[in-house]
């Protein structure tokens, strides 16, 4: 059984087709890339997943059930949970509250809520951080803390946007190890990224989008020797550099 | 019938007052951003000026007009100066504190000074009357409506057509994109705050023929002012403008109609009705 | 010891708190008795005001309408109906629930600045009810609690079995805001508070969150607002439900420091005293109250807008720091 079924989702921004009805599939234990030009749709698809933007159209499976037009909390309780490119640390809580207030979804005492979020803490190694304040983090960090508040909260289905944006090269490569880790111990993780070569080494699959419709789905290899997939990032590095010159 | 023209026409008069004070307020919350509790406090400072002038030299508020308002600019300068000026860029709950805590501090200030008597400008125009057919309307009324809605429309115009208004403009929508366009935003904060501190000075020479003047007098206006402004859509200068003669009518017809004591909650239970069902305001864009 | 007191801070103020008992048996002077009636029952207050908007971050500027609803409740079913205060406490709770769960329902939606003044604009209608509604409260004249002793009654002779019944508010509502503070209800409203949108993303549940501490909030407000009415036994409406009491609950959290279980005890303690003791000094100057309170705030914000919590936190811990150099 997929895990995550998605089928024709529309969104719309007044004018603009956000999404425009893509269709994929999530097999359980996979990691699938989710890549595309700036403005392709990607957050919004995460947005639209976790139900933090009502879609206009189409129908969402999670586990067999049809949980479309459920809100972003009931969503969390369902086993999905994302991280915000834009990160959003609780400043004025400690690392370990941050994430206790993850783990507080499955667990009812603050004992078995800690112990959870410790062992988030771990996994993401911001442990011997677990009484900073969540304003004093760097970049790094806080998207470490990201994903520990993510997966506090035990989900089945883990939705990274963008984490290794602004990362140092050895920082990537910890975070890539990171994201192994948690996929190994049984989440299924869909990442939206730009680094393409953490991208095409940590995925199974790779969905390519493009102004919001659904350009190629794949393998690395595939999607590497994709003609459209090239044509939709060379047109806009040909833009970029009109633009440069 | 008569009788019901007649409270429709001295609701539109007070509405035309209402309209002046929620101007200035609208552009410093629309320009600044900052929710300025002490409005209604600049109101009774400006009355309480036009109340002493008259007192010590028996001249009419509108004689005294050019004096109350240099006092109210330099008012409005330095509260901006010394307190505002510290908080722009804290969070609104911070800076919506700190003006209240301004309000309590001159409203207070004035009980002390001034005890809590109510002190009346008794001038010939106080009692005048202007009778159009079987209305009859206070001469002070029609001036201070007729005056209050050409400064209200004045602002407007200065807004749309000179170089300093169209900054302001530009301020209220995209404070950082105007920043690189290279206006001075602190310069334009200050200048709004002033501005709107002379318009709110402007209504309280025009109401104290009218009203009473006391040290509470500030805060009806001010809480009034406020549920304008957020009838008008927030920082529209038109929207105020009806948003103030809309309470006016609704506060007058509430007092013929159902009584005076129902004057007030007549338009608080309008605003929250608009808060929770129409939060962008009556006239306000989507 | 510095070190331990910043360790066991919450137990030195817990201490302090329950300890505080003993100042109103100490002195036999009403007046003195009477201000530490008030820093007792304004410590509940701010606390109960605080567990919402300190917490949540949403400032409330109309929680002295439900103050007067608690006043109201106690005072009119005893002096009209006869019915114990005890009995009127609970009702008053029980009403101020339900107001706050239709006004905290409608206003869930509303962005930080319109929720504000949808708050003042309840507190309004509040008190124009009172006022306009003379056959229920008794119009702008208040309600006059009859004199008659007793426990089933809420009224004493003597002042102590008030002190007692204020520090118990106080101590209850301590309590209670100590809990919340340690359990998901607190995790919640805090990570609320600070970022909505991420809050849901873990799961949580904003609208229930935020309704459950607002009701709280006002149930325990209204409980101050009868035990307040049944000591000064009478009521008038324009000052209990004004501005300034509302800014009250707010001057008293900020100070003692937003969002802490014992920020309200520490900003009653220092803060009620001092404006009270001023008062009963130049009690022919009205309006000094206010100014006080107006000037507090303002240097608070400008100042020392963490409160005086953290600011001690901060004294004590660069005192350490200049023992070890």
């Amino acid at each position: 059984m997929m895990l995550l079924r998605a089928d024709n989702i529309t969104k719309r921004f007044g004018g603009v087709q956000a999404l425009d009805h893509v269709s994929f599939e999530i097999a359980e234990g996979e990691t699938v890339g989710l890549i595309g030009p700036n403005g392709a749709g990607k957050t919004t698809l995460f947005n639209c997943i976790n139900g933090t933007l009502p879609i206009d159209s189409g129908r969402l499976y999670f586990c067999g059930n049809d949980v479309t037009g459920r809100k972003s909390y009931q969503m969390t309780a369902l086993g999905i949970c994302r991280s915000y490119q834009v990160v959003k640390p609780f400043r004025r809580m400690t690392v370990l509250q941050n994430a206790t207030v993850g783990a507080f979804c499955r667990e009812k005492s603050r004992k078995a809520a800690e112990n959870t979020a410790l062992e988030a803490l771990r996994t993401v190694g911001l442990y011997e951080k677990r009484d900073e304040q969540g304003a004093v983090l760097n970049l790094g960090e806080s998207k470490r803390l990201e994903i520990a508040k993510a997966l506090s909260t035990r989900p089945k289905l883990l939705l990274l946007d963008e984490v290794m944006a602004g990362l140092l090269p050895a920082e990537v490569k910890a975070m890539s190890a990171i994201i192994k880790g948690i996929n190994r111990a049984g989440v299924t993780v869909i990442l939206i990224e730009h680094n393409m070569e953490a991208v095409m080494t940590l995925s199974d699959r790779i969905i390519v989008l493009n102004f919001g419709k659904k350009l190629a789905e794949g393998t690395a290899a595939d999607i590497a020797a994709d003609k459209a997939v090239i044509d939709a990032y060379l047109g806009t590095e040909e833009e970029e550099n009109h633009a440069y010159n | 019938m008569e009788q019901l023209l007649q409270a429709f026409f001295s609701g539109i008069l007070s509405g035309g007052i209402y309209a002046l004070i929620s101007v200035g307020l609208t552009l410093i919350f629309g320009v600044v951003g900052l929710v300025n509790f002490a409005h209604g406090e600049f109101l009774m400072l400006s009355m309480y000026i036009a109340y002493w002038l008259y007192y010590f030299t028996q001249l009419e508020p509108y004689e005294t007009l050019l004096i109350n308002l240099i006092i109210m600019a330099t008012v409005g300068y330095i509260v901006f100066k010394v307190i505002m000026t510290r908080v722009l860029d804290a969070d609104h709950s911070v800076q919506m504190l700190l003006t209240l805590g301004l309000s309590m501090v001159l409203q207070n200030l004035a009980l002390m000074l001034f005890k809590a008597d109510y002190r009346n400008v008794r001038t010939n125009i106080t009692t005048d009357v202007i009778n159009a057919g079987f209305l009859n309307l206070s001469t002070a009324r029609v001036m201070a409506f007729a005056v209050a809605i050409a400064a209200s429309v004045a602002l407007y115009l200065f807004l749309q057509k000179t170089y300093t208004g169209t900054a302001m403009r530009a301020v209220a929508q995209h404070g950082r994109a105007a920043r690189l366009m290279g206006i001075n935003i602190k310069k334009i904060y200050g200048q709004a705050f002033v501005i709107g501190t002379v318009l709110v000075g402007l209504a309280g020479v025009l109401m104290s023929p009218i009203y009473a003047v006391f040290p509470t007098i500030g805060s009806n206006f001010s809480t009034l002012a406020f549920i304008v402004v957020v009838l008008g859509g927030l920082s529209s200068v038109p929207g105020a403008i009806l948003g103030g003669l809309l309470i006016g009518v609704v506060e007058s017809m509430a007092g013929y109609l159902l009584g005076p004591v129902y004057q007030q909650a007549a338009y608080f239970l309008l605003f929250i009705l608009v808060l929770i069902f129409k939060p962008s305001g009556l006239f306000g864009r989507e | 010891m510095i070190k331990t007191f910043l360790k066991r801070q919450n137990a030195v103020l817990w201490i302090i708190a329950v300890a505080s008992i003993a100042l109103p048996l100490l002195t036999d002077n009403r007046y003195y008795q009477d201000i530490i009636i008030m820093t007792f029952l304004w410590t509940g207050l701010a606390a109960s005001w605080n567990l919402y908007s300190g917490y949540c971050a949403r400032l409330s500027i109309g929680h002295a309408a439900f103050l007067g609803i608690g006043a109201y409740a106690a005072a009119l079913l005893y002096t009209n109906y006869g019915i114990s205060p005890w009995v009127g406490m609970i009702a008053g709770g029980l009403l101020a629930g339900l107001v706050a769960l239709v006004i905290g329902g409608s206003t869930l939606r509303l962005k930080g600045t319109f929720f504000v003044l949808a708050t003042i604009a309840f507190a309004k209608i509040a008190e124009t009810f009172a006022i306009t509604a003379k056959w229920i409260t008794g119009g702008s004249l208040g309600v006059l609690i009859p004199y008659a002793p007793g426990f089933i009654n809420m009224t004493w002779q003597s002042k102590i079995p008030y002190a007692v019944l204020a520090w118990v508010y106080m101590l209850a509502i301590l309590a209670v805001c100590v809990k919340v503070e340690h359990s998901r209800l607190g995790y919640f409203l805090r990570a609320v508070g600070e970022d909505r949108e991420a809050a849901e993303n873990l799961g949580v549940n904003a609208s229930k969150i935020m309704l459950t501490a607002f009701v709280m909030s006002a149930v325990f407000t209204a409980f101050g607002g009868s035990i307040m009415a049944m000591y000064v036994m009478y009521i008038e409406p324009t000052s209990l439900m004004s501005m300034t009491n509302s800014v009250q609950f707010i001057l008293l959290a900020i100070a003692g420091g937003l969002g802490t279980a014992f920020g309200p005890l520490a900003g009653a303690y220092v803060l009620v005293p001092l404006t009270n003791l001023m008062r009963g000094n130049f009690p022919s100057v009205s309006g000094l109250h206010g100014l006080l309170l107006g000037l507090i705030l303002i240097a608070v914000l400008l100042y020392r807008s963490s409160g005086i919590l953290p600011a001690l936190k901060g004294f004590f811990e660069k005192r350490r720091k200049g023992d070890m150099g």
